[in-house]
Formats: C-alpha cells, structure tokens, sequence
C-alpha cells in the first residue's frame, strides 16, 4: 500500500486555488477604493481566526482566552518601541517570542484542564493579564501605551502595516496549509478524532496540542501587536477585550472549524454583515450571537463545512489518499 | 473597613459567590453541560429585580419569588428547547452555543437598560448596621448571607431527601439506567437546568442588593462561578459553599488592600489552588452529599 | 399472544451490525435463557428491546404492541425491566436510595421494599452503605431488587454471574423462584450454559448475532449447544 498526497501528479493544481484567491482579494484590496483600515483589520482577524482554528479545529481544544495574546503581543511591541526605541517592524518579533513564551507557560499552568475547564482557565488567565496590566505603572496601567511618534514614518506607515499585514495572512494560511499536509498535519488531526487511540499508536499528543497552541498564540500575538501598531495606541481594556475571541469564534464556527476554507469565509461574512448593519448598533450583536447559536444547531460545521460534506470540493487539499498494491489486498 | 471587616465582609459575600458556583457545577454534573450564558442569567435575574421593583407596587419577597419562577422557566427552556440537542460526549457545540446565548443577552440588556451600572435599592435597609465584638457589620449583608445559608441547605435536602433530587444525582451517574427505570432523561435535565438557574438568579438578585452592576458583570460572575468549583470541587454542595467562602474573603480582602484590582485576588487565589491540586479537571462528576 | 415477540431484528452499533435477523418470543410467565459467546450480540438486543440501543430493522412487539422504536422509558414503563450487564448501581447513592429510585416511577404490583428485602436480607443491613462500597455480589443483588422494585412485566437478566463467586452465584440464582411466583416473565442472559439450562423452560443461543438454537431447556443436549454455542469451528 503506497501513500501518496492527493493531487500531487499535479501540483499545482493544490495550491492554485489559494494563489487565485490571495491575488484576487490583493488585487481588489489595491484598485478598488476600500478602506485601507478596513482591509488590514480583516487580514489580522483572519490570521487570528486560522491560528485559532488549528488549536479548535485541528486539536479539538477549544479556547475562550486568546484575547490574551492579542493584548500581550500588542503590549510587548508597544513597550519594546517606547523602551528600547527599536524599530517597530522588528519589534513584532519581540511580540512572537513574548507570546510563544506566555503560551508555554499558561500550558503549565492549564495542562491539568480538559474540555471546558481549559475553556474558561486560559479565560480566567487573559482577564488576569487584563487586570495587570491595568495596574502595571511601568505600562501606563489604564491609560494605557502612546507609541512613540519618532518610530515611525508617517509617510510610509500605512502602506507598510498594510503590507506587513497581508504578509501575516498569507505566512498565516500557506504556513498552516503546509503544516497540515505534513505528518504533524496528520498527528493533530488523529489526536483530534481519537486522543487515546492516537496515543496509543506513538504519537506525542501533549507535545502536539503545545505546538499547535504556541503557534496560534504566536499569530495572534503578531497580530495584535499589527493592529494597535495601525492605531498608534493601546489600553488593556481594548487590548485584552474578549471581543477579539468573540470575532475569532463567530468566524472559525460560522466559516467552518476544522477546514482551511471555513476562517475564509466566516471572515468574508463577519465583515460583511457588520459593514452591512453599521448602524444597527447594538441589534448587530445580538443578531451576531444569535447567528453562532443557530450555526452550532443546525449546521455544526459552519458553512464551508457543509458544503464540504456534500460536494467534497477542497480549495486547500490536505486529505491523504491510500492507494492500494492490488484489490486482493 | 478594617480587615477583620474586610473578612467578614468577604465571608458574607462568598456565600453568595458559592451559590454561583453551585449553579454552574449542578449543569456541569448533571448534564455535563457548560453554560457560558451563566453570569448573563445571573445578570438578568438582577435587572429583572429592578424592572419588578421600580415598575410594581409588588413588595421584595414577592419579587423575589417571580425572579425565582422566571429563572426556573427560563432554565427550563434553555435546555429544552436548545441544549438538549446537544447534549453527548463532546462539550463544545453546549459551550458554543451559550457563548453565543450570553452575547445575545449582553447586548439585548444593553438594549433595553442601557450599559449604566445600577444596583438594587432597598431602602434604609442598606444603612444599618450592629457592632458584634467591636466589629461592625451590616445588616443587610448579614440577611443576604443567611440568606444564601438557606438555600444551600433547601438545595442539600432536595438532592439527599427528595426523590426528585435522588433522579439529579441518579442521572449524574448512569442516565442510561435512569431512563430504564421510567424517567425521561431530557425532562430530568430540563428540571435540573431550571434548578441551577435558579440558584444562581437567586444568588444575582442578592447580590444586586449589595453590588452594583451592568449589562457587562456577566462574565465576571460565570469565571467567580468557575473558580468557585475548581476550588471547591465538582461534585459536593459542602465544597461549593465553603470554596465561595474562601473566594469571597480573597476578593474582598484584596480589594481592601488595592481597591483597584478587580477580580484579580480572587483570579490568582484561583491559580494557587489550581496548581496544588494534583488532579486532572474534567467534566467527570458522581454528586455527593454534603 | 406472546409476551415479547421479537421479528427479524437487526440491530446496529454505527456501521457494525450486531445481530442479524433475530426472531424469537416469551410467553408470559416463562423464563427464557439467551446464551452464547462473548461478542455474540446477547447484550445488545436486550438494549434493543428496552430500547437503549436503536433497532435498524424488525420488529419487537411488547404484549401485542410495537415498541421497536419505543424511547427507553416509555418501554420500561410498559413493565420491561433490565438488570444490567456489570449492575451499574448509582454509585453516589446509597443501597436504599438505589432502590428508592427503582420505586420512583413503578407500576403498582407486589415488590415492594419490604418484599424485596425479604428475597434478599443480607440487603438490609446495608441498606445506608454508598452503592460503591459493597461488594459484586450485593450490588448484583441491588440490581435486581431495583428492577424488581418497577413491578415489571418482563425482567431482562444481562450476565448476572460476570465476575461472582459461584457461592454467591448460587444465592442469586436461588432467588429466582420467588421472582417467577410473583408471574414476572424473565429473560436470562448467560454465558454459563448448564446454569441456563438449569434455570429456564427454553433456550435460545446466539453466534454472531444469529439464533443458532431454539429449543426447551428440557429437550437440549449438550451436544446440540456446543454446536449451536461454538457453530462449525467448535469440536
């Protein structure tokens, strides 16, 4: 029996799909007249929302506290600028490895915790950042953190955190579709299906979850250091605002948990609907919640996943196929 | 306040914190369900106080009952008509689901009442006070504690004496037998969900009378509610109250020495216990007595 | 009209068929032994026929009605009762709290508690122990006291001697005259053959989900079971 990846006699044919889409939305992002701001919002949640999706839909972890790495990695970048007057470009890095490092050690903290109880610690965890960084005087406590004008130049700002953030999408997407062809792809995913019986067959599930976590803490962080670097301020009540989970969530579960299409999609229609119902205010949110509710009931796989389960259309193909030596096999 | 106060003060207050805790650990038990939407209802129970209060000439205890009514139904409902369906091995599409409940409550309060902190008025109530070996207490804190005393304890005879309460703990353990003995597993969780919001309505009402709060204290609530049963232990209404009480006197106490910090005593106290617990958390149950 | 008239049952776990065109009856106030190996698909029909496991295709009609695709309660409530394969006591009840709850939605009929504590005495002191703490061949006896307790009409025994001490076996089995007296119809599980026989009126055997035997318990020969038990690899 040979294992072989589905479409690999035709290579391209796998990642062409992704390179449509990717030219097709930059394409549209440069000539049409969108908002800027707009745009390089949806490309950061977008990034959150895959990363998360690895953790939820690949691992089958399900967390409500990842609004803690958004803030942190906001923060770390915020305070390496100001401090040690870095470039904040480079300082995102800072931002990745201040996250990789927050996520190892709340998976010490958390690694008692299963289901919903992991759930609700990291969300216990994220409001304790919150809270700290609310007192913290070195980090402006609530008022929060100006970046440091003389960083950056105004001429060129924008266009580079736009770039830089379309950079982020894409790493994001190609990095994780890569990640889940590869054999770790597959180890997440059996530990996902069937913890014990991936355990039993030697793969290392704890040191797979970690991995998976760190790195959706790592593109979140990244992330959210991009978007309050765009808006030249941060505060811990926007930063650690469970709002960004929330986005996150209504995204992966609408789009379709599991798949690499569905955070696509949940984040064509998050933005969408909320640019469409501008001003409904407060009614949007409660049509937002009520939205998760009803895509949970009836179509648990979020759109793409439904769509998937009945036309087995795949953008981004990461099944494997076994071929078999003979049928008498 | 003198910390001597403070702890008092902490203790009376963390009976309450232990009905929370007991709301969201009988769903988390019984039907192994995950209300993310708990502090919402414990939220709405409060302004529905108020709505009762400002709105009638109903009397408080006769707006307590109705609250009380309320939550059972809503509860009720709740399960259902929702999580019933997705009640099973796999806790996510529940948790989910509520998550998505308590954003539609959230913003639908922030709606209709508009996102000002309130709290419940009661009256001269609020102002009085007695002096136990030279240390003054209130009063209203006081009833509010016995108050939660007596419901932990009508919720301890109806688990251990009622058959009612015998079918909860039945169904926590093997609701397969359950159901061969001639109950009908999806009104057992109906029931048990009412229970539980109830509890913690009750809870929220009386809190309200002490605390204020808005449209947003929900999340606050569902994590006290959270560490209330990490510290306590699922299974047992003795480790629900007395881990209130503990998370009670951490708040209040941490707050009297920074008043500012919010929730974060009761947050770390939570993590020193998670740490010296040598035991995996999950939702796994076996309802003891008290 | 038989008791329990099961037709051409098939009963499926996912995409694993269990039993395969399983067709046999129970009169009213008969005992009936089901044998047959591990795996053989005994246990599941008798979920089936209380309806904890969903019947795929046939029929089973409980006293002329049809509860094939009855819910669970409902069924018990028409006085099919089922003492489990492994007891499954309420572990964080006490004996007598288990057996309160097999009273809680009975049918009116002779087992009462005080009934059931004289089938089994050595139940009565323990009567305040958690269900958790007393040993296999009390809880067996728990088990049935609180299938007794719902005054079924048709008692399904699962495996009652997994794990026992024949000693304590013999005290369970012993108890069955006094459950047949009272006009309950029962159907026995057992992978204990010559206890089966001894025990019932007919035996039914099952291999790989197909009924390999029907015959009295009478009539049979061991020859006939260790056939029918084993099928063609057996010798």
């Amino acid at each position: 029996m040979r294992l072989f990846r589905k479409g690999v006699h035709v290579d391209v044919k796998a990642i062409l799909p992704m390179i449509v889409i990717a030219a097709g939305l930059t394409a549209g992002a440069l000539l049409l007249p969108v908002d800027r701001q707009l745009v390089m919002e949806m490309l950061l949640v977008f990034a959150m929302a895959q990363g998360w999706n690895l953790l939820c839909g690949y691992t089958g972890l399900l967390s409500f506290g990842h609004h803690a790495f958004v803030g942190l990695g906001a923060y770390a970048l915020f305070l390496t600028v100001n401090v040690l007057g870095a470039s904040p470009y480079l300082s995102l890095g800072v931002s990745a490895v201040v996250c990789a490092l927050a996520a190892l050690v709340m998976a010490l903290l958390l690694h008692r915790l299963r289901d919903a109880y992991f759930s609700i610690g990291i969300w216990v965890l994220a409001d304790s950042l919150r809270l700290v960084f609310g007192q913290w005087e070195w980090a402006g406590s609530s008022r929060g953190v100006v970046l440091n004008a003389s960083a950056i130049d105004p001429a060129r700002f924008a266009n580079n955190v736009f770039w830089l953030a379309l950079a982020l999408a894409l790493t994001t997407q190609i990095g994780i579709f890569t990640l889940l062809r590869s054999r770790i792809g597959i180890a997440l995913m059996a530990i996902r299906d069937n913890e014990h019986g991936a355990a039993s067959v030697g793969i290392a599930v704890s040191r797979n979850r970690l991995a998976a976590f760190v790195i959706s803490a790592v593109i979140c962080g990244v992330a959210g250091g991009l978007y309050y670097l765009s808006v030249l301020y941060v505060e811990p009540s926007g930063g650690f605002d469970i709002d960004w989970q929330i986005k996150i969530l209504f995204i992966v579960i609408v789009g379709g948990a599991g798949t690499l299409e569905g955070p696509v999609l949940g984040t064509l229609v998050y933005f969408g609907l909320r640019e469409l119902f501008r001003d409904a205010g407060d009614l949007y949110l409660i049509f937002q919640g009520a939205t998760a509710m009803i895509v949970m009931l009836l179509a648990p796989s979020g759109i793409w996943g439904s769509i998937q389960s009945r036309t087995r259309w795949r953008l981004f193909p990461i099944r494997w196929a076994a071929e078999l030596a003979s049928p008498a096999e | 306040m003198s910390i001597v106060e403070a702890f008092i003060n902490g203790l009376m207050v963390g009976g309450l914190y232990g009905l929370f805790g007991l709301g969201l650990a009988l769903a988390f038990g019984i039907m192994r369900v995950v209300n993310i939407a708990h502090g919402e209802f414990i939220v709405l129970a409060a302004y529905l106080g108020v709505s009762l209060l400002t709105l009638t000439p109903l009397p408080l205890p006769i707006v307590v009952v109705c609250v009380a009514a309320a939550a059972f139904a809503l509860g009720w409902v709740l399960q259902a008509a929702i999580l019933n369906r997705v009640v099973g091995p796999n806790p996510v599409p529940g948790m989910v689901i509520t998550m998505g409940l308590s954003i539609v409550l959230r913003n639908a309060l922030v709606k209709i009442y508009g996102s000002n902190i309130r709290s419940i008025d009661v009256g001269a109530l609020q102002d009085w006070g007695i002096r136990i070996l030279g240390v003054s207490i209130g009063v209203l804190p006081l009833l509010i504690f016995f108050a939660a005393i007596m419901l932990f304890v009508a919720t301890n005879f109806l688990l251990t004496r009622t058959t009612v309460g015998r079918a909860f703990r039945a169904a926590a353990d093997d609701f397969e037998i359950l159901e061969t003995l001639g109950y009908d597993r999806r009104t057992v969780y109906s029931a048990a969900m009412g229970l539980a919001v109830t509890l913690s309505a009750l809870a929220g009402l009386l809190l309200a009378m002490r605390s204020s709060f808005s449209p947003f204290s929900g999340a606050e609530r569902l994590l006290i509610a959270f560490e209330v049963v990490i510290i306590g232990g699922l299974g047992s209404l003795r480790g629900c109250f007395l881990g209130g009480l503990f998370l009670g006197v951490v708040q209040v106490v941490g707050l009297r020495l920074n008043p500012n910090s919010g929730p974060l005593f009761g947050h770390l106290a939570f993590f020193v216990v998670l740490l010296a617990k040598q035991m995996n958390f999950s939702i796994r149950p076996a309802w003891r007595r008290a | 009209m038989s008791l329990l008239a099961l037709e051409n049952v098939d009963v499926f776990y996912g995409d694993l068929q269990a039993t395969f065109g399983v067709t046999l009856h129970v009169e009213a106030g008969e005992t009936v032994a089901i044998i047959g190996a591990n795996g053989a698909g005994k246990s599941t029909l008798l979920r089936a026929i209380i309806g904890l496991t969903p019947t795929g295709r046939g029929s089973i009609r409980f006293a002329g009605e049809d509860i094939t695709h009855q819910r669970c309660n409902l069924v018990a409530r028409r006085g099919v009762a089922l003492v489990p394969e492994g007891r499954r006591l309420f572990h964080s009840l006490t004996v007598e709290e288990n057996l309160l709850m097999g009273m809680a939605r009975a049918r009116p009929g002779p087992w009462t508690l005080s009934a059931v504590y004289q089938l089994f005495p050595a139940m009565r002191e323990l009567r305040h122990a958690p269900a958790s703490d007393i040993s296999g061949g009390q809880q067996q006896m728990v088990a049935i006291a609180r299938a007794l307790l719902t005054n079924p009409r048709l008692l399904l025994c699962d495996e009652l001697s997994l794990g026992l001490a024949p000693k304590v076996i013999n005290e369970i089995y012993s108890c069955f005259a006094g459950i047949r007296d009272s006009g309950i119809s029962v159907v026995l599980v057992e992978q204990d053959t010559v206890r089966a026989r001894n025990s019932s009126s007919r035996i039914y055997c099952l291999l790989k989900g197909r009924v390999t035997l029907a015959r009295t318990a009478a009539d049979v020969t061991l020859e006939e079971i260790k056939q029918a038990y084993f099928g063609d690899r057996g010798s």
